[in-house]
């Protein structure tokens, strides 16, 4: 049987640039553009209509910039609804907003609706800090006990690079962060860690042969070694993530996006981050 | 086939038959969340305020009365819970009006009868409408006289406030109709006193509540009437004077009306807050989420086609990229969803449109532990091993990759089931199940269904 063999490791530094500037660019991002954080963290209104005539958003917003004070986000919504975002979180003031819609569209339907307090915000943003937080550390735990510190460490790394990426790709495209979008950033510390470990597993299982052929020559081993897996374990993850994206609707579009992001981060992250960088530790310890 | 080998298949068919034969009679026990199928999610929040201070079981307390609010209203399957301290959280499925809803369960309904001291009511004109003049200018001439009234009105109230002082326990609250102010003694009777309270209409055929007193509150009630006959007694609901009667006669029996302006509706809601009790504490909404049936039916429908597109991508890759052993683990993904539907089911979880999402997403991830157990096979069978010794050398060499992979990724589900909230945590719980599954399905399906078909293989080869 014929290897493909491929050395990954040739190109680590080339590779942990690219990633350093990606990285670097979400950042600035994050603390320039910032995120379009949804209700559920700031609090505010959102009121999904259906239309048997969809009038334009142009016409709506007309009708409710009269009583919404503080600019509302109106966007089409599936086939024939609107959905409108306001920041004023009162029952109130959706209330009126309602109202308003109905006096000036005879065909107007409420389909749903959400109010989130700012109080149930303010601690939705907190839970989901700590949650990540509290993720990362137990992941670091138990890579420590199954493997060792130096592999937890590389392995946690391309994780903040995974998670700042998909913030990164948010915060250009501005689409909306719900509560959905912390079971997206889990899932994807959960896969890119998953290929991770698998490749890290093969690092280990050939660390015996370290003194005979370097790290270098181990690592890319350990990489080609397992690649066929790589590509087709990504494969299969991308075909459902697709699915999700093209047929999942729109009140999964922003978890659905932010997932097939993640794959492409998690995988190159993978390939290149975790395993380069234990490139450069080793390589420096062994220079020592 | 030896003794192991039998064992691992029959372990498989139990746990498929068994599986089977529970999603199959229990399938009615698969909760959808409020997004699937419509209805309202109210988080309320206990205040704690001068008059009604939060004690340590006001919660409980506010639970109760809910609940007995709720039931009466006649929601099917609501879900009424406890959430942190102070918190309580109320899921009514299907439900229509979730306006009227919220006015059900948000509202304190504390009824109070109280002797009226002084009103600024009799001085109210009635407000000009339109039709009645027949000029613009006499019509805002009136309205501009109406206005006067108004403010000579909002006067009195400061009168009746300047007044209260001097009257123990007296409160000055507004009337329903705009500009009125009572000035009223301290409670006679309260909510509290009531046995039932029931729809009915007046004599005039305005709708009303009629309720009953306990023998306390008939006494109270019978003494109250009693000595202010010729006077008017106020029923004050929530701070509001809903009516100010005059008080004909004594009256005994522990039987009153309560006339307002009432819709049927909302002299339905009325007698049900009245017979339930008044909140102990004053709430306020919190979070408050609805989604039509519409809305649900779509997600459903939206999420069964990705699902199926997905799986079907899934299905076909595995079958052409590894055929024969592509089939038994598209087998074992068939196992794989059929346990996360039984596990749902049995932890009785509840589906939202993230679970959903969560499910498609483990179909993608549970073909992994097939793909590292196959091309650990593939090389096994590259250094030259038989069939069989590649399969079992595949199999334990994969074995410790998969549980580490599918660990780490375990927490994080965990930590989304223990730190999220709602749909989040359906998600949470659909990925942990998921990833259960999977790794049976794996380690133990997949194996089971090669193993057949390697032995019969070499028997074949034998004839």
């Amino acid at each position: 049987m014929s290897r493909f063999n491929f050395d990954f490791m040739k190109h680590r530094k080339l590779a942990l640039t690219i990633s350093l500037v990606l990285v670097l660019a979400s950042l600035i991002l994050l603390l320039t553009r910032g995120l379009n954080l949804g209700i559920d963290f700031t609090g505010g209104n959102v009121i999904q209509v259906e239309f048997e005539n969809r009038p334009d958003v142009a016409k709506v917003r007309e009708v409710i910039s009269a009583i919404v004070a503080k600019g509302a986000m109106i966007q089409n919504f599936g086939e024939k609804g609107i959905i409108i975002r306001t920041n004023e979180d009162t029952e109130q003031s959706r209330e009126e907003v309602v109202k308003a819609l109905q006096n000036n569209f005879a065909d107007v339907k409420v389909a749903g609706f959400e109010k989130v307090g700012p109080v149930v915000g303010g601690e939705l943003r907190r839970q989901a800090i700590i949650g990540v937080t509290i993720a990362l550390i137990a992941i670091l735990i138990y890579i420590t006990l199954r493997f060792q510190f130096r592999f937890a460490v590389v392995s946690v790394v391309p994780l903040v690079h995974d998670v700042l990426i998909a913030l990164g790709f948010f915060s250009i495209t501005q689409m909306e962060i719900s509560s959905s979008f912390i079971a997206a950033i889990l899932t994807i510390v959960g896969y890119s860690l998953n290929n991770t470990i698998i490749i890290l597993d093969r690092v280990r299982e050939n660390w015996g042969t370290l003194s005979r052929q370097g790290i270098v020559n181990l690592v890319n081993e350990s990489l080609n070694q397992t690649l066929g897996r790589t590509i087709n374990t990504t494969l299969t993850t991308l075909f459902p993530v697709i699915a999700l994206c093209v047929w999942g609707g729109p009140v999964l579009a922003a978890f659905s996006y932010a997932m097939l992001v993640g794959i492409f981060a998690g995988t190159w992250s993978s390939i290149f981050v975790a395993t380069g960088l234990l490139c450069e530790w080793q390589g420096r310890k062994e220079k020592k | 086939m030896n003794r192991s080998d039998r064992f691992r298949l029959l372990v498989v068919l139990v746990v498929i038959l068994g599986a089977l034969c529970f999603a199959y009679f229990q399938r009615d026990g698969l909760n959808l969340g409020l997004d699937l199928k419509g209805g309202a999610h109210i988080v309320l929040q206990a205040k704690d305020t001068p008059e009604n201070p939060l004690r340590d079981d006001s919660i409980d307390r506010l639970l109760a009365v809910l609940r007995n609010r709720i039931d009466q209203y006649g929601v099917a399957e609501p879900i009424i819970q406890k959430s942190g301290s102070d918190r309580i959280i109320v899921d009514l499925p299907g439900v229509q009006d979730p306006a009227a809803a919220l006015e059900l369960i948000g509202r304190t309904a504390q009824l109070d009868f109280r002797e009226v001291l002084d009103s600024t009511e009799r001085n109210l004109p009635v407000e000009p409408v339109r039709k009645n003049y027949d000029s613009d200018i006499q019509f805002i001439n009136a309205q501009e006289r109406w206005k006067e009234e108004v403010a000579k009105l909002g006067n009195a109230s400061a009168d009746l406030i300047a007044r209260q002082a001097s009257h123990e326990g007296s409160i000055v609250a507004p009337g329903e109709t705009a500009g009125t102010y009572f000035l009223m003694g301290p409670v006679l009777l309260s909510g509290k006193d009531l046995t039932n309270a029931e729809i009915a209409p007046d004599s005039l055929g305005r709708m009303g509540v009629s309720i009953e007193f306990n023998s306390e509150g008939a006494r109270l009630f019978e003494e109250a009437t009693g000595r202010l006959v010729g006077r008017r007694l106020a029923i004050v609901l929530d701070n509001v004077v809903i009516s100010a009667p005059v008080v004909q006669d004594r009256i005994a029996g522990g039987r009153a009306q309560i006339t307002g302006r009432f819709t049927n509706d909302e002299a339905n809601r009325l007698a049900i807050m009245l017979k339930a009790g008044a909140l102990p504490v004053a709430v306020e909404i919190a979070e408050n989420r609805s989604v039509g049936p519409s809305l649900g039916a779509d997600s459903i429908r939206q999420g069964i086609q990705a699902g199926l597109f997905g799986a079907g991508m899934v299905l076909v890759f595995m079958l052409l990229f590894y055929q024969f052993r592509g089939l038994a683990a598209d087998l074992a993904l068939a196992v794989t969803i059929l346990l996360i539907f039984a596990g749902l089911i049995a932890f009785n979880a509840t589906l939202t449109l993230p679970g959903i999402a969560g499910i498609i997403l483990t179909l993608g991830m549970a073909v992994d532990g097939n793909v590292l157990i196959y091309e650990r096979i593939k090389e096994e069978t590259a250094t030259g091993k038989t069939p069989l010794a590649a399969l079992d050398a595949g199999f334990r060499k994969a074995l410790v990759t998969i549980l580490d992979s599918n660990i780490t990724t375990l927490i994080a589900a965990l930590v989304l089931f223990y730190f999220g909230s709602g749909s989040v945590r359906g998600f949470g719980v659909t990925l942990s199940v998921g990833l259960v599954a999977s790794v049976f399905a794996n380690i133990v399906v997949t194996r089971a269904i090669l193993q057949l078909f390697v032995k019969r293989g070499k028997e074949i080869v034998k004839r």
